[in-house]
């Protein structure tokens, strides 16, 4: 049975039509998300690996190599099982740098044009015979069906259709940030027909050729060197070698590595598709066996790589044979899309842009877009026509392994890229030369002397023999052996530059390590104007504000770190866009850094802080108990109940914690990369005059603010950082803000509440020094009952007011004692005689007729700024102190001396001094050496914190049965009393 | 130090690589290839390696959710 040639062809474009479906729909956003971002889609689109060699070719590998074809898919289950340690490390450097390919990858990391250049040609090269591939198949599939030749101009017509394809839904966006999600989806659904028709194929082979397992069973049992032929290469040279260069290509192959790291939406994915992955391709290859044996049982004369076709045909079956054929259609045409997509990109940005930078007048996008456009015709092109040379000489697994040994030279230079800090770029580039030398002498030039191309080649079997190899590990061995041995010791040899050391630092301990320096462009609108110079009004314009968008930052914004952090997103936005090493260039040139100034500590701590943040689940051992403990020392930072500044070198804050938040009612996004004199009133003042100060502590610092009186404590330390000369001009400094104000408030409560108990000590003798002359005036006013005459009237009336007048007096003193007072209220000049005598009479009230004698030694011009309620309390608190330590007959003497500086108080009593145990806690709150009820212990704390507010001192020198000396100084010239 | 799920996943992948290795890359693949065994016994020794990606894979998760 054959098949017509142009419902083939008609079959074959409706297919292909209908991928062109679903990438629209799925483009158009009319497929719900989460089936687009589904990990099973993600994994089906990594079924690109298979393709027509799988497709078709497996069964011919099979019948000569028995389980050999397995070495290609098992390769590719140890890639994915060493998914931590290889892809996820790749997936997170590519998506983190928007890197698309493996050529951006390397040029990025060993920060070289050459290297993504030699990348570019070698993967091109390595890809060619590939493509040519699957149109062969594609070709050759339709000549089993059709018993004739097609004509080339089929094969044209399927590359023009791959082409619009890939065209149209690969090329519809010109960054990595914008996914193909439509090509994804079709390259999926393609995948899933492979799979379907395969198994079909399979299936039909089992019951429709064997007519059951059982019958299967039975022929094997009749044929025991079947499964025997299959077995036979198991554990040869040939099979390590292939596992080996399986799991290379799993990743490395252009296709690959689009749909596995550029194309990749979730990280999640990744997890999924590293056993999902493998088992796709081990139902894939399931059917291959018996697709063989029934091809053996049929006694098909066809080549074994068309079996697939052939068992469905040969039976007669209506549509089997149309469905088979669709499904190598799948297998081919989702390769060369994919592969051309990905190779597209690298010749842009690795060949024709470092060629020929395109004219900043033009868009770049468009320029770019089309760009990619030409490319991909061009490389099908070069594919087609390495197809219509090699004719069909070569095995479909031949001209694959050919590509797959190519791909594996990369490996060395992605192992050092991952985890070899020490590679340099010439150790990468002499080991490619080398590998891809050997490569081509033992592979492509046996391949192209066997189509006919060339006629005389070196014969290699002599030294085959001598190593005992086959002639893949021949091949691998001798291009892998001295690519590693070059790359190795070049990379030795070579000293790394620091871009690079930069580079490989970022690569291999994922943490992202920032520059240091400062843009010397100063705002967005400046990176636009300096950018456009080289990439065009519009596209500098669109990239700054695309980056900007991307950070949540105002265009506004001058601060030097974020101005950094957008240098460094703009340039990895631009790295997707025209590759990590012209992006690289461009950035460098028109976004200089002055690395001059000093940022590092500030930038460093802001980068890593971010940084860890998003790799945290990528940090094991040390670094994640440092990162545990740098979080846990951050976080005592943050929960101190003290307001903590930090300022890096250049003056702007690094750390603002939540204390300072809650006492400034700034937040730290705000704060955070500005100097404190940007800081609104009245903390820039502040804050800002502390820092400048030489003191290294500022007490008792009154600040308005809200409307409120606050006061604060503050301390400052330098901080020296550790990267930088210690004896730095500009250290770093840390400030702590320790607010007062709720001690101020409580302690104007406790000098209230102090004053109103000394009230109620001293209400007893008020009450009998007002008893006095009430009586008096009794006793006049009794009298002047009986007065008659005018002047005894008179006489008696100035008595009485004599007395009201000594009651006014009386009262009017406790009631300036008594009247509650707040520390904020104004200083003002105050006769120092005039308090001690003030507090001298209320004292004497209580203690009248204890039998003390008081003195006061002031001269009357003594003249202190101060607030004099508050000073007539500590006198008051003082002299009842001392009175209550006295005995009759005892003096207690006052008095003040006037020094250059320094006014002198002294308060002298001849009690019974302080027991020594006390003189530590004299001052503390509620400690006194009185009796329960006589005092609350609250007198002295007072006195001295009343003192230390006039800037004064207060020393207390006793001895216990002597007496108990008292001395007060405050600052301060002799004042005029004027 | 603390062991994470995904340093458990990590290390059950690794593992399994070593013995799909074990299988297929060593002498050991001498073992069941010789001696006249079902034509699926690499199906078999594969689909073990996948389900034991798989459960790193799930356990991993299990224990990342909350």
């Amino acid at each position: 049975m054959t098949l017509e040639l142009s419902s083939l062809f008609i079959a074959g474009f409706l297919y292909l039509v209908l991928l062109f479906l679903i990438a629209y729909v799925t483009d158009r956003g009319l497929i719900p998300e989460q089936w687009v971002s589904h990990p099973l889609v993600y994994t089906l689109s990594l079924g690109v690996y298979a393709t027509s060699w799988t497709y078709y070719g497996s069964v011919g590998f099979a019948n000569s190599n028995g389980y050999l074809f397995l070495t290609i898919y098992l390769g590719v289950t140890l890639a994915f099982a060493l998914s931590p340690v290889l892809l996820r490390p790749i997936l997170r450097l590519t998506s983190e740098y928007q890197l698309s390919s493996l050529a951006d990858l390397f040029a990025f990391r060993y920060r070289s044009q050459l290297v993504g250049m030699l990348v570019t040609l070698f993967m091109l090269i390595g890809a060619l015979p590939y493509i040519a591939l699957q149109i062969r198949a594609v070709t050759q599939s339709l000549q089993e069906l059709t018993q004739e030749a097609p004509p080339h101009i089929l094969a044209l017509g399927f590359c023009i259709t791959l082409t619009a394809f890939a065209i149209l839904f690969g090329a519809r966006h010109i960054s990595p940030r914008q996914k193909h999600r439509g090509l994804v989806m079709a390259i999926a659904f393609e995948s899933l027909v492979k799979l379907v028709t395969l198994l079909s194929v399979g299936l039909f082979a089992l019951f429709g050729v064997f007519g059951g397992p059982d019958n299967l069973n039975q022929w094997l049992g009749e044929h025991p060197d079947a499964i025997e032929k299959l077995y036979e290469p198991v554990g040869g040279t040939q099979w390590g070698t292939l596992i080996f260069l399986a799991f290379g290509a799993a990743f490395l192959l252009p296709r690959q590595f689009h749909m596995l790291f550029a194309e990749n939406l979730r990280e999640d994915n990744l997890r999924v598709a590293s056993w999902s992955f493998p088992l796709f391709l081990l139902l894939l290859n399931l059917p291959i066996p018996v697709i063989l044996w029934a091809g053996h049982y049929l006694g098909l004369g066809t080549d074994p790589d068309y079996y697939v076709l052939s068992i469905t045909l040969s039976q007669g079956h209506s549509w089997m044979p149309m469905l088979t054929f669709i499904g190598g259609i799948s297998a081919a045409s989702a390769m060369v899309i994919v592969t051309t997509l990905a190779l597209s990109s690298m010749c842009m940005n690795h060949l024709l842009l470092p060629a020929s930078y395109p004219d900043p007048r033009l868009n770049l996008y468009y320029w770019l877009l089309w760009g990619r456009r030409l490319m991909i015709g061009l490389i099908i092109l070069a594919g087609y026509s390495f197809y219509a040379f090699l004719e069909h000489r070569a095995g479909l697994a031949q001209l694959g392994l050919i590509s797959f040994v190519a791909v594996v030279q990369f490996l060395p230079g992605i192992v050092g890229l991952l985890y070899w800090r020490r590679a340099t770029r010439e150790g990468v580039i002499a080991g490619l030369l080398g590998g891809i030398g050997v490569w081509a002498f033992t592979l492509l030039v046996p391949m192209l002397q066997h189509s006919g191309f060339i006629e005389n080649a070196y014969p290699l079997s002599h030294w085959q023999e001598m190593l005992a190899l086959d002639h893949w590990s021949f091949a691998t061995f001798c291009s892998l052996g001295l690519n590693s041995l070059l790359f190795a010791m070049v990379s030795l040899a070579n000293r790394q530059r620091i871009a690079e050391q930069q580079a490989a630092a970022s690569c291999c301990s994922s943490m992202f390590i920032p520059l240091s320096g400062v843009v010397t462009a100063r705002s967005p609108e400046e990176f636009k104007k300096e950018l456009s110079v080289l990439l065009g009004k519009s596209t500098a314009e669109k990239e700054v504000d695309h980056a900007l968008n991307d950070l949540k930052m105002s265009p506004r914004e001058t601060r030097p770190a974020e101005l950094r952090r957008l240098r460094e997103r703009i340039e990895r936005n631009l790295y997707g866009l025209i590759g990590p090493q012209m992006s690289h260039l461009i950035v460098n040139q028109k976004l200089a850094l002055d690395p001059e100034a000093r940022t590092a500590l500030a930038d460093s701590m802001r980068y890593v802080e971010e940084r860890l943040a998003h790799s945290r689940s990528v940090l094991h051992g040390l670094t994640r108990e440092l990162d545990n403990l740098q979080r846990y020392q951050r976080q005592i930072l943050e929960d101190l109940p003290l307001g903590a500044c930090a300022l890096g070198q250049d003056g702007e804050i690094i750390i603002w914690n939540q204390a300072m938040e809650d006492t400034t009612g700034i937040d730290a996004q705000t704060t955070i990369g500005h100097p404190l004199s940007q800081l609104p009133e009245p903390w820039n003042d502040l804050l800002g005059g502390f820092a400048r100060a030489a003191d290294s502590h500022s007490y008792h610092l009154e600040v308005s603010f809200a409307g409120k009186t606050r006061w604060f404590n503050l301390h400052k330390a330098v901080v020296e950082d550790p990267q930088v000369s210690p004896t730095s001009e500009a250290p770093g400094m840390v400030i702590l803000m320790e607010d007062l104000t709720q001690m101020e408030n409580l302690e104007a409560e406790l000098a209230h509440s102090d004053r109103l108990a000394s009230i109620g000590r001293l209400a007893a003798g008020v009450a009998h020094e007002i008893g006095n002359p009430v009586t008096g005036i009794a006793s006049i006013a009794q009298n002047l009952k009986y007065e008659e005459e005018p002047a005894a009237i008179e006489q008696s009336a100035r008595d009485i007011l004599t007395q009201t007048r000594r009651i006014t007096d009386i009262v009017q003193s406790l009631m300036n004692f008594s009247r509650s007072s707040s520390a904020d209220r104004p200083l003002a000049p105050v006769a120092l005689r005039e308090v001690l005598q003030d507090a001298l009479a209320l004292v004497q009230l209580t203690h009248k007729h204890d039998g003390l004698h008081y003195r006061i030694d002031c001269d009357a011009s003594i003249t202190l700024n101060a607030d004099r309620q508050r000073l007539s309390q500590v006198f008051v608190n003082l002299l009842n102190n001392a009175s209550d330590a006295s005995s009759r007959g005892d003096e207690i003497s006052v008095s003040a001396q006037q020094h250059a500086r320094r006014l002198i108080v002294t308060v002298i009593d001849q009690g019974s001094g302080i027991p020594d145990h006390f003189r530590d806690q004299l001052f503390e709150p509620f400690t006194t050496t009185k009796q329960t009820g006589k005092g609350t212990g609250l007198g002295l704390a007072l006195a001295r914190n009343i003192i230390l507010d006039h800037n004064g001192d207060i020393e207390i020198d006793s001895e216990p049965g002597k007496g108990t000396r008292v001395i007060i100084s405050f600052p301060g010239e002799p004042l005029n009393p004027s | 130090m603390a062991r994470t799920p995904d340093n458990d996943s990590t290390a059950r992948s690794l593992v399994t690589g070593f013995i799909l290795l074990l299988f297929f890359a060593t002498p050991f693949a001498g073992l069941w290839s010789k001696g006249g065994h079902a034509w699926y016994l690499p199906y078999v020794l594969w689909l073990l390696v996948v389900v034991l990606l798989a459960v790193a894979h799930f356990r991993g998760r299990r224990k990342q959710d909350p």
